[in-house]
């Protein structure tokens, strides 16, 4: 969404660690609590985008029209976070919930004074049969109002946007298998098994393009020009070889790995050998 | 008064230029986790320095119960597996990607969790700053702690104390370590999880492979000393040859691997599916064929690590050798004290006692080599060996691969 100048932050990135702890900050909530709020870390650059990297949660109490945080705790967290990592510094807050409430005005004036536009990232993870997808905004506040008389505070959505470091990304990929796992387990393959699953996620992949070029063979479906092209191109970017070239290749492969395997093993036995003689 | 004699030592973390050329040396320091009805801690006592050129200190924790059972009366730790939440596994990724832009530092933290039956789960950790010995470093404002000030026991205080406020889990389960391959299996990593293991009966540490990460694999193992190990360490004087047979401590039985997965919440599940187009990474970038690289730095690490294990033999030969010259000269002396003692019976004189040896006429022995180190090294090479022929099967698996793609 398109925002006036004044308010500056333009666009809140969040990584998933993020997200991952609100939401087991949220699980973790203490019984009579409804919600829960906290700090949010990371950085922002000159151009008005603003980088959730970390976050913390912190005790807070709310009601209707008032709300009370712990001040000392989120700055001892601080401190410590600091410590860890001293590149990320506040730049604003979240907050679990389905709409924004009256007191998150108050909690929002006190995190202006910790950083200049703290940014407000609304999560609502109540998620159930009729809302099955969470939901995630951004806000920043801007006052409004007749200027010399009535102002008020208001929040305004930003863009909201989900970036990841590679590893962050290639553990999430790794964490997703867990959802068709009974116990949710997600189990961590060796090098092997790794080729594998990849093997495997790839010759499923092939398979639906395959069908789906079947079925624009038989006239069931319409050909698709962009597909069509795509295709031709994944085609084409399989290396040609003549079959001598290649046998060559994967020989010498596989001789310069079957030589290393030789001598692991070798090594493997010279150091039980001499474990042995030391010990006598 | 049991307390005091329990004398708690500052954590002090250093960072040692090991004379292991392919390992980091690194110091850790540490504290102990609150007790949740864990019998049977061990004394965490004194350490003292060992004589080794590099200076690896460690101080040790202070035990929070009144009294130091014997090690040996403990039960081994009944964990068979070691379940990560997925918040866990993001927040060590993310921790590594980060110190990484600084210097390819290991990176270390805590890890806080619970036990369950025979489940360790880890629910939460936290990094340790970055710390140097450098005094430039630790002063240039980038916040490396200098080494001589960090406190590492107040700073899991400090974290124990808001996880608990947060109803997170604040008991310390073990501590993470990132390592470079297979190469983490070094003193200083033996010590602090002893140091851990004797605080916290079933402590792990968690070793951390970014490598594989960036290959679009995770790879994170738990591992613990053997109950052997942890016998042999806890008297420190008294690390030697013998008892290392004794206990049956060879480099097989160094540490214990415990099988780790990881479990999300339900909520967490949703998450992730949330977040599966938005994050998007290379399924298949660990498909490459291009494994040059990565098997030229195992072979080199290999070999690195033969020519430190040919060393120590030599030291060891070497050692019995001057052993056995000296042994000999005692008994040279011996016996000519013996036959002395004969004449001097002859003629009526008083026998000489055996203590009349001269010992400055005896060779000089140096110091009986480390006897755990050697163990240690093949331990590790033992490591290399593995990571290497798991590369190879990877390859090899790969090679195939391409090969069907080829031909069909």
């Amino acid at each position: 969404a398109k925002v006036s100048s004044s308010s500056g932050a333009l666009q809140l990135r969040v990584h998933p660690t993020v997200l991952l702890q609100i939401i087991d900050f949220y699980e973790r909530r203490p019984e009579n609590q409804l919600q829960v709020i906290g700090t949010l870390l990371g950085s922002s650059d000159s151009k008005g985008q603003v980088t959730a990297t970390n976050c913390f949660s912190v005790p807070h109490s709310e009601s209707e029209d008032s709300a009370a945080i712990d001040i000392e705790f989120q700055r001892a967290m601080f401190e410590l976070h600091r410590k860890a990592n001293p590149g990320e510094s506040i730049v604003g807050w979240f907050s679990t919930g389905s709409s924004i409430r009256a007191p998150s005005v108050l909690i929002h004036d006190y995190y202006s004074r910790e950083c200049r536009r703290p940014v407000h990232l609304l999560v609502n993870a109540e998620v159930d049969d009729s809302r099955p997808r969470m939901q995630f905004r951004a806000f920043v506040s801007t006052t409004f109002g007749v200027p010399g008389k009535t102002k008020g505070t208001m929040f305004v959505p930003i863009e909201l946007r989900n970036e990841a470091y590679d590893d962050e990304a290639a553990a999430c990929r790794v964490m997703q298998s867990g959802r068709n796992n009974i116990k949710r387990a997600v189990s961590l393959l060796d090098d092997v098994g790794n080729v594998r699953s990849a093997a495997r996620n790839l010759s499923r992949m092939l398979e639906q393009v395959i069908a789906y070029v079947d079925s624009v063979l038989t006239d069931q479906q319409k050909a698709d020009p962009q597909l069509g092209r795509s295709l031709a191109q994944l085609v084409n970017t399989v290396p040609k070889l003549d079959k001598e070239t290649f046998d060559d290749m994967v020989n010498s492969s596989t001789k310069d790995l079957l030589m290393l395997s030789y001598l692991t093993t070798m090594i493997r036995t010279h150091l039980d050998f001499n474990e042995k003689l030391i010990a006598m | 008064q049991s307390f005091q004699s329990l004398q708690r030592k500052r954590g002090i973390m250093s960072y040692s230029h090991h004379r292991r050329p392919y390992q980091h040396g690194h110091g850790y320091g540490y504290g102990h986790g609150h007790g949740h009805g864990h019998g049977g801690y061990g004394g965490g006592g004194s350490h003292s320095q060992q004589p080794q050129p590099s200076a690896a200190s460690v101080a040790a924790a202070a035990v929070a119960a009144a009294s130091a059972p014997a090690i040996d009366d403990e039960d081994a730790s009944s964990v068979q597996q070691v379940v990560m939440e997925g918040l866990v596994v993001l927040k060590i990724a993310k921790h590594f990607h980060e110190e990484q832009m600084s210097g390819n530092r290991i990176v270390q933290g805590l890890l806080f969790g619970l036990v369950q039956d025979t489940r360790l789960e880890i629910t939460n950790c936290f990094p340790f700053p970055r710390q140097s010995d450098d005094e430039e470093a630790a002063n240039s404002g980038f916040g490396i702690v200098p080494v001589a000030e960090f406190d590492a026991a107040k700073y899991q205080l400090d974290i124990q104390k808001n996880f608990r406020q947060l109803n997170a889990d604040y008991l310390t389960v073990g501590w993470y370590q990132s390592s470079a391959g297979a190469e983490f299996l070094t003193k200083e990593f033996v010590e602090s999880q002893f140091h851990y293991q004797v605080g916290v009966l079933d402590a792990v540490a968690l070793v951390y492979n970014p490598l594989k990460t960036s290959r679009g694999q995770l790879e994170f193992r738990a591992f613990r000393l053997s109950p052997a190990l942890v016998k042999l360490m806890s008297d420190e004087d008294n690390v030697n040859q013998q008892r290392m047979k004794e206990l049956m401590v060879n480099q097989a039985n160094l540490v214990q691997e415990l099988p780790v997965i990881i479990r999300n919440s339900h909520l967490a599940n949703v998450l992730l599916a949330e977040l599966e187009d938005s994050v998007a990474s290379n399924a298949f970038s660990g498909l490459s064929l291009a494994m040059g690289s990565q098997l030229e730095r195992q072979m080199k690490s290999l070999s690195t690590g033969c020519e430190v294990i040919l060393q120590e033999s030599s030291k060891y030969l070497n050692y019995q050798r001057s052993y056995k010259k000296y042994e000999k000269a005692l008994q040279d002396q011996k016996m000519k004290i013996v036959y002395e003692n004969q004449q001097r019976a002859q003629r009526g004189e008083e026998p000489l006692s055996e203590d009349a040896i001269d010992k400055s006429k005896l060779p000089k022995i140096g110091n009986p080599p480390v006897a755990l180190d050697p163990v240690l090294v093949s331990a590790q090479l033992h490591q290399f060996t593995s990571e290497l022929l798991e590369t190879v099967g990877q390859s090899y698996g790969k090679l195939m691969l391409a090969e069907g793609i080829q031909f069909n």
